[in-house]
């Protein structure tokens, strides 16, 4: 993978799965924020999962290749332009020495994947997949959450809030959490919670009333009141939501979960 | 009543290869501050199982020896282990978790509990390693920089101070807030102290600290509002030999001074 960047981008980062294991120690997960584009970014090369990606986001990096290789673009619409040509996304792409890469504007989304390979793919991926993905990343339904351990101490008109308000995505969102404006919500009581440990799509109550969501490179434990957590195949769609994007919330169960989980999974490997 | 066996590991300085190993016995009573255990679901993705929400070094080591025991089973599907004060949190992988079980998740958490309840009452007694760490601390007022306004709130002196905090073991409850950072208790009720309304922006790694019943040591340069009572020259954290204590290890302080933290601090930035 030669390349160098011509220009540096805001918050390019290598990313994979992340690293399970040491979050006893206090060391974080990490990994990339939208596994369904990261995957497929893969997968249109025929890598395994593992493989890194190169996360980017907007004002994105121009980068120029030092070597003959197959690239594939996925997540973000950034307007992915080689040698001054536009280039499709989803596609696998043949690059040469000296050509450059970069990316005009965001058209939708907030992070765009680069998957890269020395050989050409043997076969192509299916449009199925693609669309697939394409849809449950850019659509405006609601994010599904099953409650958490503090979910039964918010008070009754938060509860409301939650499942019937708007809340927006703001500029405090990083690989961290996503903070959001909305309704103030508070617990019935004043109650000090005892940090425990925390997950990817944990709902965290604030001191403030706001609501931040834990992303991929979230603290191991935390001690704000647990509402609930984003079911994991939901949380691209989050991850990819530009600033000031509405957002609704809607309950979900372990069961439906999980089967979704395992679809898309299917998916993958089919 | 049940009794834990702890086997210790001394390792009173870093990279030290002799490490003694010795057995302790702690009596549990089952019916002082115990509640059963609470199972959440954090999301379709982890398993949250709590005991009652204080800090308390009884239902702590309840939770590191749950911890103990469920790792003992090996079980592939599970990513990471996650204990806190009062909870073990568990990181599964959903298909691989899916592929091994034929009951629900609820049902599979519950047997787990219960299977450890069961495993105590046979066993009455079992074992798990862990460490006991000993921390050199210079307790210099130049580092323990917050001793004197905590001797003028605590209405004692200075050497009071040094003297209880040395003068007990403590429980590694946790690890979090930062790679390496270790949650430890009790400390003396005579030497509690909140944390200050006003963070610091900078404590130097090493530092060592108290807030409330808790104490810990700064693995890094950070941001802090704990009051600061030393330092320690061993490094806490590396990125390489990762953390110096693990949750469940009991660690106790012993006081150096100046001199002899300087020439600690040589030789142990000679060994990295």
């Amino acid at each position: 993978m030669s390349f160098k960047i011509i220009k540096k981008g805001i918050a390019d980062s290598w990313q994979d799965a992340g690293h399970y294991g040491q979050q006893h120690l206090g060391i974080q997960v990490g990994g990339y924020m939208d596994f369904l584009s990261a995957q497929l970014a893969n997968k249109i090369l025929g890598n395994t999962f593992d493989q890194k990606v190169f996360e980017i986001h907007f004002p994105a990096s121009i980068i120029e290749f030092e070597e003959t290789i197959f690239i594939a673009i996925t997540g973000a619409n950034f307007i992915p332009v080689l040698n001054e040509k536009s280039i499709n996304m989803h596609e696998c792409i043949k690059v040469n020495k000296g050509d450059q890469l970069q990316f005009l504007q965001p058209i939708h989304g907030r992070i765009a994947y680069i998957a890269f390979s020395k050989n050409a793919p043997k076969e192509q991926v299916k449009n199925d997949l693609i669309e697939h993905i394409e849809s449950s990343l850019f659509n405006d339904s609601p994010l599904r959450f099953i409650p958490g351990p503090a979910w039964n101490d918010l008070s009754a008109t938060s509860i409301q809030h939650i499942m019937g308000g708007q809340f927006v995505t703001t500029l405090q969102s990083n690989r961290m959490g996503f903070q959001l404006e909305g309704p103030i919500l508070s617990t019935i009581e004043p109650k000090s919670y005892l940090s425990s440990g925390v997950t990817k799509g944990t709902m965290q109550l604030l001191p403030s009333g706001k609501m931040i969501i834990l992303m991929a490179d979230h603290q191991t434990i935390g001690g704000y009141p647990n509402l609930g957590q984003i079911i994991l195949v939901d949380l691209p769609r989050l991850a990819q939501m530009a600033h000031q994007t509405p957002i609704h919330f809607r309950l979900c169960n372990l069961s439906i979960a999980h089967e979704q989980f395992q679809c898309i999974q299917t998916l993958f490997t089919n | 009543m049940y009794i834990v066996h702890i086997i210790c590991r001394t390792n009173s300085k870093k990279g030290s290869n002799k490490a003694p190993t010795f057995d302790i016995s702690m009596k549990i009573n089952e019916n002082d501050k115990k509640t059963p255990w609470q199972i959440h679901f954090l999301g379709d993705h982890a398993i949250l199982f709590s005991l009652k929400e204080i800090i308390d070094t009884t239902i702590n080591e309840e939770v590191h020896a749950f911890n103990f025991f469920i790792q003992s089973k090996k079980i592939d599907a599970f990513k990471d282990f996650i204990p806190a004060y009062h909870s073990l949190t568990i990181v599964y992988d959903i298909i691989a978790l899916q592929n091994l079980i034929n009951k629900t998740i609820y049902e599979f958490a519950h047997e787990l509990v219960n299977e450890f309840e069961q495993f105590k009452k046979e066993q009455h007694s079992f074992s798990f390693k862990k460490n006991h760490i000993t921390i050199p601390v210079c307790y210099d007022i130049n580092f323990g920089i917050d001793l004197e306004i905590m001797a003028k709130e605590k209405n004692c002196s200075v050497n009071e101070i040094i003297e209880i905090h040395t003068s007990k073991s403590y429980q590694v409850f946790c690890i979090g807030f930062m790679p390496g950072f270790a949650y430890m208790g009790k400390v003396d009720e005579k030497i509690q102290v909140p944390r200050h309304s006003k963070p610091r922006p900078l404590v130097t790694a090493g530092s060592v600290g108290i807030a409330g019943a808790q104490t810990g040591i700064y693995p890094k340069d950070a941001p802090g509002g704990w009051h600061i009572i030393g330092r320690t020259p061993l490094s806490i954290f590396d990125p390489i030999k990762l953390a110096l204590f693990a949750p469940g290890d009991t660690v106790s302080f012993y006081p150096i001074n100046l001199n002899e933290f300087n020439s600690l601090q040589k030789e142990l930035n000679h060994v990295v």
